[in-house]
């Protein structure tokens, strides 16, 4: 049935429809937007203390690729939230920050730097399945575990046996002492063992190994004493950048020619280099990336955390952004958390910062190393091991 | 339906929103005016404070400056004891706050001293280290990058000083910087934050951001800021917008930073939002309750309005439209009410209408429901045509002549659906309907879809219009072959039945007949033997004579009645006088019964002849008067039989007669025998049914009377009680036209002449009678028994003869012959021809052939004369029978 509608009541739904869109306006105006959910993931690495060096460098290489991604659009039109938490260097911390992580909502965490927090981690993100992309654990603990952990730096149990082999092959090592820091048993002691069992295989002879901690008090002097006293022509040094250049200063100043080589954790960092001064000189280290490359990814790269941070990228730094990208390329295939670890295992291979990181059933990776040197107070990457 | 708004509803809302709009808009400038003004107020403070902080550290970094260089000097101008250096060096760094230590490296960059002792740094190089080349070689003050001390764990910046040992280095614990950030509140959750020249955060509240060497360079204050520009920027953190006022503090780089949370700032405004919610929701009530009260006072008169119409709408013209309220309203109250009645009265007008309408339109479903029976049930075949004789209609029945759907011969013709001469039959039969404008009924033929040829009487009618005007034929067709069929087989019977019932009657008055004649020619026989006798006595002799005349004459009638009674006659209606008929049949009937039997006649000379056969009605008085006759043999009694003229009025004839109105004559035959129960009086008519002993009827007699009669439109009934007789009751049509009847009354004595006269009988007797007989009345008569010699005299002599009289049956040749023969020569020859009985001749067959008369033996004096006479005059009356 048809009621003729008169012009006032036409009128009048105008009116109504101006007083509701004003309302309306009032209401969007008061700030009542909201955006596309964010996809959030979680750095833990140690941001103090002494070992924060290397997390801040992490840090800060996330942050740049977090940027990166989210001027480029974000993923599937979704924003990137980094969550960061310090783990001070401490395995109880460690899980606790993860935990903090996982019930803010990560999808993922990149971390923990340190072997001993990660060895601690694991058990947790497996409970918890949440993907944890390591940027500095090389522990061979870790290795061949069907775990939701997955890391960029090669296992120490093949490093050590190229660090032998560069040692002995490339340097003449032949009777080494090696100096371990026990604030990162983890990695340190597996690290040492298998160096001197793998040295030992090559034909060279350990003169003494040697284990501190830095987080403790103790004489460099007197380790450096010892080292000497032990008739090494070389040594491996497995400690942070600051302790693992005071060490050297100290066996510089008893022997100037002693070879020095250290772990992945001492040499790529720059304060080693400013507190090692001259003594440092020659030291060698075998690490994933060519610091020299002439690649423009690897320059813009540092150009851009050199802007943005007034400082060159650390090893840590490099290591941190390309967990990131994976992790990135990872969530662009799949929203599910529970599946980027086999979404990452399944593609198998990703183009890194200088060279392409292949990754096995296990998460662990399998990239080339570049033999560092630090010649005339700078790091120059002198040849190419391993892969 | 389309959806409605409540006018109410309406009202009440844009009331409402057209009250709160001005309160909304001015609501949401003041508030955006607020907001800027305190955003703009908030900025001016936090600029302030930031300079201030700024001109603070400006004044705090001065002071290790200076106290490195007054230590500096001192050791240049050996103001400290060679041996007193260590002791001067550890109380320094123990009582000044800023320092948490001091390295002495000489020009090659090694430790040689460190306050307080550490044995691990002593020696070390440190020529690598920037602040150590930048002083050394710089040769002025410089300040290192901030970085956290390994020993204190806090953000430290090394102050370098060139002096004559080397350079002096200071570690400057920054976190006095802490107290100056802590110092400051802004706001619920605003801070001042410091940030190296990298814009690492070197002092902040949250402790953590330093320790963590929190980098804010790419926040755009912290960027505007190192770019060296002072002001407010917004910026986000943790999605939380921000506002930050910048300041740098030129001498180091360092940047002071003060942050509050924009929703702080505006937390007065949003307390006036709160206000304005409130309000707002206190307004809607307000206003809402003041329209509702409003409207309710408009509203209510319109909703009685409404609750008025919808009453009238469902039917209840008592109610009416009151408002009592505002003049306006009123007056379109009164309006409505008179629509109303107005309404009310067409819709009761409307009412009748419809319901005589509905009435009607039941009425004509009903009727077409029963035309439609009437059409599917019907045995006939019912179509109808236009004026073309296209087929518009048809019933189902019509399958049957083409196995067809009726819907299937719309459209067609009779030429479409029959052979070409059927067609054209019924076509014919069409036009014929429609020319007479009138209802016609005819037999048609029409084949069935069996291919059988099939009669159907079809009565078909003009179908008009309202102006009379014809447009199309309707016919109804009844299939009749069957019944046809059974006529035609009936015919036979009946003929045969009709003989039967002769034979019958014949059997039963034979004895009567003989008896009849025995007493004829008992007398003849004795009159002729007196006549002999009286031969000489004239007088006598003439008596006698007479006597044989008469006797003849009676025999001549009863032979008479024995011929009409027996010959065989297929239905020859024609115009008789049923008086004489009845006459005759009584006299047969007098002869036949005996005299214990009375007969009573009242029969009426002058009634109006009747179309019939002559043998049927005396077949039909026969068989009555015969039955009468049964009834009353064993105890005699008198049979009443009485014809007379009557008239049947319109409108008082008993329908169960079936008679048209007009005149009759009626024949009532009355026996006063033992008469018939009912249940034997309602099947009397029936065939084969009869109440007489073995032999002496076959049962047909009454059943053939009933055929007679109906066949000739007439009625017969029948009263009898038992014990009372029994009286059968004729009525039969007459008719005005009585040319043909029955032998007139002879009273004239013969007539004479005298012409010439050939005769000519086989039978020698007859013919010297006849040449007596007419020598006696003047005529000259030349006579023979051979038919040849009567042609050999006229052949001879055609002109000299005037008459030829001759019988039909001779040996040598018939009478028909010999008239042909005469008439050949000439054609004008009167001729007369005799016959006792021929079933070769007949009155018809004689005209046909040219003779003039045609006479039945034994002719009587007075007739011959007459014939004779009429035939020489070339009269016309009628032929003798």
């Amino acid at each position: 049935m048809n009621i003729i509608t008169k012009s006032p009541l036409k009128w009048m739904l105008v009116l109504v429809f101006t007083a509701g869109a004003s309302t309306l306006l009032f209401s969007v105006l008061s700030g009542c937007t909201k955006q596309k959910e964010t996809i959030k993931i979680g750095l833990a690495t140690t941001l103090t203390g002494p070992a924060s060096t290397s997390g801040i460098h992490s840090r800060n290489a996330v942050t740049l690729a977090v940027e990166e991604i989210n001027r480029s659009g974000g993923i599937r039109g979704r924003m990137v939230e980094l969550i960061i938490k310090d783990d001070k260097g401490h395995a109880e911390d460690a899980v606790r920050v993860d935990r903090e992580l996982v019930q803010e909502g990560v999808v993922a965490i990149i971390g923990h730097y340190l072997s001993t927090l990660c060895v601690k981690a694991v058990p947790f993100i497996n409970e918890s399945k949440v993907l944890m992309l390591a940027t500095g654990s090389t522990t061979p603990e870790l290795t061949g575990l069907d775990d939701y952990l997955i890391r960029l730096m090669v296992p120490d149990d093949r490093r050590t046996r190229l660090i032998a082999d560069m040692a002995y092959d490339r340097y003449s090592f032949r009777k080494t002492a090696v100096i371990y820091d026990l604030s990162n048993p983890n990695h340190t002691i597996p690290f040492s063992d298998h160096f001197q069992k793998n040295f030992t295989q090559k034909g060279g002879e350990i003169s003494v190994a040697i284990p501190f901690n830095s987080l403790e008090k103790y004489s460099a002097a007197d380790i450096a004493q010892n080292v000497i006293t032990s008739g090494a022509d070389g040594v491996l040094i497995i400690t942070n950048a600051i302790n693992g250049a005071l060490l050297c200063q100290h066996l510089r100043l008893i022997d100037p020619e002693i070879k020095i080589t250290t772990s992945p954790w001492t040499l790529p960092e720059s304060d080693f280099i400013k507190n090692g001064g001259r003594a440092v000189e020659g030291a060698t280290c075998l690490v994933e990336l060519n610091l020299q490359s002439s690649d423009r990814k690897t320059l813009d790269f540092n150009e851009q955390y050199k802007t943005r941070f007034d400082d060159s990228v650390s090893i840590n730094g490099y290591i941190a952004y390309e967990s990131a990208h994976i992790l990135f390329e990872a969530l662009a295939k799949t929203e599910d958390p529970e599946t980027l670890k086999d979404t990452i295992l399944q593609q198998g291979r990703f183009t890194g910062i200088t060279d392409t990181i292949h990754f096995d059933e296990f998460g662990d990776p399998r990239r080339p190393l570049y033999i560092l040197e630090i010649q005339d107070s700078v790091i120059k990457t002198v040849g190419q091991i391993g892969m | 339906m389309k959806m409605r708004i409540s006018l109410k509803k309406t009202l009440i809302t844009s009331f409402i929103f057209v009250s709160l709009l001005p309160f909304l808009a001015t609501s949401f400038w003041v508030a955006q005016h607020l907001g800027l003004i305190m955003e703009k107020e908030a900025s001016s403070k936090n600029i302030l404070l930031a300079e201030s902080v700024a001109s603070e550290l400006d004044k705090l970094i001065k002071i290790p400056v200076h106290h490195l260089e007054q230590v500096a000097t001192m050791l240049d101008q050996g103001m400290i004891a060679n041996d007193k250096v260590d002791e001067f060096f550890n109380y320094f760094v123990k009582t000044d706050d800023l320092f948490n230590m001091i390295v002495i490296i000489d020009h090659q960059g090694i430790v040689t001293d460190i306050f307080p002792f550490d044995s691990n740094s002593l020696g070390l190089d440190m020529s690598n280290q920037k602040y150590f080349q930048k002083a050394s070689l710089d040769k002025k003050i410089y300040w290192s990058k901030t970085f956290i001390s390994l020993q204190t764990g806090m953000p430290t910046v090394t102050l370098s000083l060139p002096f004559s040992r080397g350079v002096l280095l200071g570690h400057i614990n920054l976190s006095f910087l802490n107290d100056i950030t802590d110092t400051y509140t802004i706001g619920s959750s605003g801070h001042v934050q410091i940030t190296d020249s990298t814009g690492n955060v070197i002092a902040h509240p949250d402790r953590v951001k330093v320790l963590e060497r929190f980098n804010t360079g790419h926040f755009y204050h912290i960027q505007q800021g190192l770019a060296g520009n002072k002001g407010t920027y917004p910026y986000k953190l943790n999605n939380i917008e921000m506002i930050a006022s910048v300041t740098s503090v030129p001498r180091y780089g360092w940047i002071v930073s003060v942050s509050q949370p924009v929703k702080d700032i505006l937390a007065p405004i949003q307390t006036v939002k709160s206000f304005i919610y409130s309000g707002l929701f206190v307004a809607v009530i307000i206003a809402t309750v003041i329209s509702i009260i409003c409207f309710r006072l408009l509203l209510t008169p319109l909703t009685n309005l409404v609750e008025a119409s919808k009453a009238i709408t469902d039917g209840d013209y008592t109610s009416r439209f009151q408002t009592g309220s505002y003049l306006e309203l009123e007056q379109l109250a009164n309006a409505l009410n008179t629509m109303v009645d107005a309404v009310k009265q067409r819709e009761e007008s409307l009412q009748d209408e419809v319901s005589s309408r509905i009435l009607a339109e039941k009425n004509l479903k009903d009727n077409q429901e029963q035309l439609q029976a009437i059409l599917d049930h019907s045995p006939a075949l019912i179509s109808i045509k236009n004026l073309a004789g296209t087929i518009l209609l048809v019933n189902k029945k019509f399958h049957i002549l083409r196995g067809s759907l009726p819907g299937e011969f719309i459209g067609k013709t009779s030429f479409d659906l029959f052979p070409k001469d059927v067609a054209e039959s019924l076509w014919a039969n069409d036009l014929s309907a429609l020319e007479k404008d009138e209802a016609i009924e005819v037999e048609e033929i029409m084949q069935h879809d069996d291919g059988t040829l099939h009669t159907y009487f079809s009565i078909k009618f003009p179908l008009k219009d309202d102006k009379g005007q014809a447009w199309g034929l309707c016919a109804i067709s009844t299939d009749i072959s069957e019944r046809k069929k059974f006529e035609v087989e009936n015919k036979k019977l009946e003929v045969q039945l009709h003989q039967s019932q002769k034979m019958e009657s014949i059997g039963t008055l034979a004895g009567g007949i003989a008896h009849d004649f025995n007493n004829i020619l008992s007398a003849i026989i004795g009159y002729t033997e007196l006549a002999l006798m009286d031969i000489d006595h004239p007088d006598t002799l003439q008596q006698d004579l007479n006597e044989v005349l008469r006797g003849s004459l009676r025999a001549k009638e009863l032979v008479q009645q024995i011929l009409t009674f027996s010959r065989r006659n297929n239905l020859e209606l024609i115009p008789l006088r049923a008086q004489l008929i009845v006459k005759e049949a009584l006299k047969l009937i007098r002869s036949s019964i005996p005299t214990t039997i009375a007969i009573n006649q009242n029969i009426d000379p002058h009634c109006q002849a009747i179309l019939a056969d002559p043998s049927q009605i005396h077949q039909v008085v026969m068989n009555l008067c015969t039955n009468g006759y049964h009834a009353m043999r064993e105890t005699g009694g008198v049979l009443d039989v009485s014809l007379q003229e009557i008239e049947l009025p319109a409108g008082d004839v008993p329908t169960a007669m079936h008679l048209k109105p007009g005149p009759y004559l009626k024949l009532e035959i009355s026996d006063t025998g033992g008469g018939m129960t009912k249940d034997v009086m309602g099947r009397i008519f029936e065939p084969y049914y009869t109440t007489k002993e073995q032999g002496e009827g076959t049962g047909l007699g009454l059943a053939v009377v009933h055929g007679i009669i109906t066949r000739l439109h007439g009625h017969i009934s029948v009263a009898s009680e038992p014990g009372k007789g029994t009286t059968f009751t004729i009525y039969l049509p007459t008719i005005a036209d009585v040319q043909k009847t029955v032998p007139q009354e002879r009273s004239n004595p013969a007539p004479t002449g005298h012409e010439q006269i050939l005769i000519v009988d086989d039978d020698d007797a007859i013919t010297q009678l006849n040449q007596k007989i007419l020598t006696g009345l003047g005529y000259t008569v030349t006579a023979s028994t051979h038919p040849n010699d009567i042609l050999h005299l006229f052949q001879e002599n055609p002109a000299k003869y005037d008459l030829l009289i001759t019988d039909m049956t001779m040996p040598d040749m018939t009478g028909e012959e010999l008239a042909r023969q005469i008439l050949s020569v000439r054609p004008e020859m009167p001729i007369i021809l005799c016959t006792g009985y021929s079933e070769k001749m007949n009155e018809e067959k004689a005209k046909a052939l040219g003779i003039c008369r045609y006479l039945v033996k034994p002719l009587v004096t007075k007739d011959l004369a007459v014939a004779v006479r009429n035939v020489l005059d070339g009269s016309k009356h009628p032929p003798l029978r």
